[in-house]
């Protein structure tokens, strides 16, 4: 009996070390350890395989899903943990700074980074909360805007082109404007050489409908709101807004099957198997466009800026790596967005396919002969243009989502959708900020 | 000699002067709690105290993100009364139960009348059966995936809708009417095997010698089924659509995949709808308490299954 009593306390002893074995924190090393989360996509891929040059810590990537890279950052934050190095996108901003989950890096920016070298309107879309204070709160690690990717090899086929001429009386050629896109893009859909003209990411998840949509209405004229009083209602739901929505279905009706339900990999998809004779998305993806082992059309397509019309204005895109307010090692980190933004890993960056953040990398021969979209890119950064980035974003994200998926997609009337996006927007900002928009 | 020796080693003298084992505490039932000690703790720390304290936020106005800093303001009932006069938070149980009714109907009526042929002997049953198992086997998320897939616009359905019969192709998840039968039809073909195997047990059980009887007395076959199968297959019918009902009711890996509440949000069911109020905005408090408006609404429906189903085993 007391053997067996011996036994298992010994068993109870080895079960308690067991435990907090499985409890103790692993073996100090050598090199501090950073962590960086994003989404996944082909710049991320990227920076997972630059990082592996990185001498003075163990950097490890996280490339989590679209959907859920906003919801993982933000519950890191809740949890007072999580990456050291997110990468947020400019809209998130405003809200992680409201709750002190960002370091300020303004003053360390000034003394370590080329200041003066950075794009100064990425630098404040990206990193500035407030707009205007002079706070920095991330350093630009890819800026991006939209691009229009077409099918060159249609636009200089010279019965195409006859055809085109016959039925418009106008030259085919590269879009200038939106109408003339809209032309083309019914040219085409009518026809029987492609099965659809023009198509984009119209789904309603993240910000995939509204960054489509949102360069159309600031082209118009219109815009989602005034900065400057918060005021919603009257300023998107007037006329322009509602034709710019008008114009927008009539894109859908001359896009492929479905479109209204596309996100980025149908988008990508439908260019690729040549199904589509144009798109527009995202800069960052061009990777996807030139790799022909996965896109058969890749020899035949060509990149161009993406048109204004009565103004000119491309949707912002693009993130800035900062650091968060938990991390263990935050000189570690500020030594490695150090490292991240020199010129020689910028050079790297910007081979890879990367699109930097600063003016004299933009500009540089290695950016410019890297991609066969890269020249355009320079163009098309001069247009961008940014919606709202406070901590309400995601609710006015939401709302914006829900109505103008159904409306571009034909379901729902272009002003009553406006109307109703107008009203819950107001909705929330004057419930925020009873007492007006806050000073700067 | 060598034993009372051990035995003198292992005892002590208490103060009365009785001599008791030297390891006495040192009990069975000791032992017991012991071990079971970190599994209750790890109990209360993940289900337990979650429980309480997300009920208490239930009645506070506060954000995990926003307020991470600052106390918990009470405000009583004030996110229950906005939630129940919020439109949109109807329209998503609506969407609800748009989903759950028709999906576990359809799933009952096809697992049961699959069952009912496969409640016989022939060659390769059992291959046919374990066929018909696999979609069940799947993860939910590759299941949505490859199902959107095929319902893209110029994906497999549409390819067979055009060009075997001739009609215009569907808008599978982009139009508000055809979307939310999209997910009722992959939520079928992914759950209807469940509600077979469950019908099967059930029919397998029914005894011989009634269907025997009923033949002796020139019953037919109707006569047997609404007599004798149904009613004894009926409490395992109904263990199966609570089992189904309460996991359709909180449908969420599917949808965000394959329509991510689209179009618009006419597929956003109750649980998309608590993901984005808790996670999308952070609205802990107000999250909280849809919640628990959720468990309330389940819990009732559960309660009236598993009163039928008590009613139905007494019969």
């Amino acid at each position: 009996m007391f053997k067996t009593k011996i036994t298992k306390a010994l068993i109870v002893l080895l079960a308690i070390a067991m435990l907090s074995l499985s409890l103790m924190p692993a073996v100090a090393q050598d090199k501090p350890n950073l962590s960086i989360v994003w989404f996944a996509w082909p710049p991320c891929d990227l920076l997972t395989s630059l990082v592996a040059e990185y001498p003075d810590a163990n950097v490890t990537v996280s490339c989590v899903p679209l959907d859920q890279w906003r919801d993982q950052i933000f519950a890191d934050f809740a949890a007072q943990g999580g990456a050291d190095l997110p990468i947020l996108d400019s809209q998130f901003m405003g809200e992680a700074v409201a709750g002190g989950h960002l370091v300020d890096l303004t003053d360390w920016m000034k003394e370590n980074l080329p200041f003066d070298d950075y794009n100064q309107t990425a630098l404040s879309y990206y990193a500035e909360v407030p707009d205007g204070s002079g706070n920095y709160y991330s350093v630009p690690v890819i800026t991006d805007t939209r691009m229009l990717v077409y099918r060159k090899d249609l636009f200089e086929n010279a019965d195409v082109m006859a055809a085109y001429n016959e039925a418009t009386g106008d030259d085919l050629r590269v879009p200038t404007s939106w109408t003339e896109l809209l032309q083309i893009a019914q040219f085409f859909k009518d026809s029987d050489v492609i099965d659809a003209g023009y198509a984009s990411h119209w789904i309603n998840s993240g910000d995939l409908v509204q960054t489509a949509w949102n360069h159309i209405l600031w082209s118009f004229g219109g815009d989602l709101w005034d900065p400057a009083t918060y005021q919603v209602e009257g300023v998107l739901n007037n006329d322009i807004g509602v034709a710019a929505v008008e114009f927008a279905q009539e894109l859908v009706a001359a896009g492929p099957t479905g479109v209204g339900s596309f996100g980025f990999d149908e988008t990508v998809g439908t260019i690729c198997n040549g199904t589509t004779a144009m798109i527009e998305i995202w800069y960052g993806f061009g990777g996807a466009f030139t790799n022909a082992e996965t896109c058969g059309q890749a020899p035949n397509l060509g990149f161009a800026v993406v048109p204004g019309e009565a103004q000119h204005f491309i949707s912002l895109g693009g993130q800035g790596m900062s650091i968060s307010a938990y991390s263990q090692n935050p000189d570690a980190a500020k030594a490695f967005i150090a490292w991240l933004q020199s010129d020689e890993t910028q050079t790297k960056w910007v081979e890879g396919g990367g699109f930097p953040g600063r003016n004299s990398i933009l500009a540089s021969d290695a950016f410019l002969n890297a991609a066969p979209y890269n020249p355009t890119f320079a163009e098309a950064f001069q247009y961008v243009k940014d919606f709202w980035n406070i901590p309400e974003y995601n609710e006015l994200l939401e709302i914006q989502g829900e109505y103008l998926n159904l409306a571009v997609s034909g379901q729902m009337d272009a002003k009553e959708a406006l109307d109703a996006i107008a009203s819950e927007q107001q909705e929330v900002l004057d419930e925020a900020y009873p007492d007006g928009p806050p000073q700067p | 000699m060598a034993d009372s020796q051990l035995a003198q080693r292992t005892r002590s003298t208490s103060s009365a002067g009785q001599i008791r084992p030297r390891f006495g505490w040192f009990t069975d039932r000791w032992i017991a709690i012991s071990f079971l000690t970190p599994t209750m703790l790890l109990l209360l720390f993940i289900s337990i105290f979650p429980l309480v304290w997300s009920l208490y936020l239930s009645f506070t106005d506060w954000s995990v993100i926003k307020d991470a800093n600052t106390a918990p303001q009470w405000i009583g009932t004030a996110n229950y009364f906005e939630l129940l006069t919020d439109d949109r938070t109807w329209q998503r149980f609506v969407v609800t139960g748009q989903f759950v009714l028709p999906a576990v109907t359809i799933e009952l009526l096809l697992g049961f009348g699959v069952a009912l042929l496969l409640n016989r002997k022939f060659a390769g049953r059992g291959a046919i059966m374990t066929l018909l198992l696999i979609p069940m086997m799947l993860s939910p998320i590759v299941v949505a995936l490859f199902w959107r897939f095929m319902m893209q616009g110029d994906g497999v359905l549409n390819y067979y809708a055009v060009n075997l019969f001739g009609i215009e192709p569907i808008l599978w998840l982009s139009d508000r009417y055809v979307a939310p039968w999209s997910l009722v039809i992959v939520d079928v073909w992914m759950w209807t095997p469940f509600m077979m195997l469950i019908s099967l047990a059930g029919l397998s059980a029914v005894p011989q010698y009634l269907y025997e009887a009923a033949a002796v007395d020139r019953a037919g076959t109707w006569f047997r089924f609404r007599h004798i199968t149904l009613p004894m297959v009926m409490p395992l019918l109904l263990i199966a659509i609570i089992f189904r009902t309460m996991d359709a009711y909180k449908l969420f890996d599917q949808a965000v995949v394959l329509t991510g509440g689209g179009p618009g949000r006419f597929t956003q069911t109750a649980s998309m709808y608590l993901y984005d109020v808790a996670f999308g905005q952070f609205n802990t408090g107000e999250g909280s308490a849809l919640g628990y408006i959720m468990l309330i609404v389940i819990t009732a429906l559960a309660n009236l299954l598993i009163r039928a189903l008590n009613a139905t085993k007494s019969a």
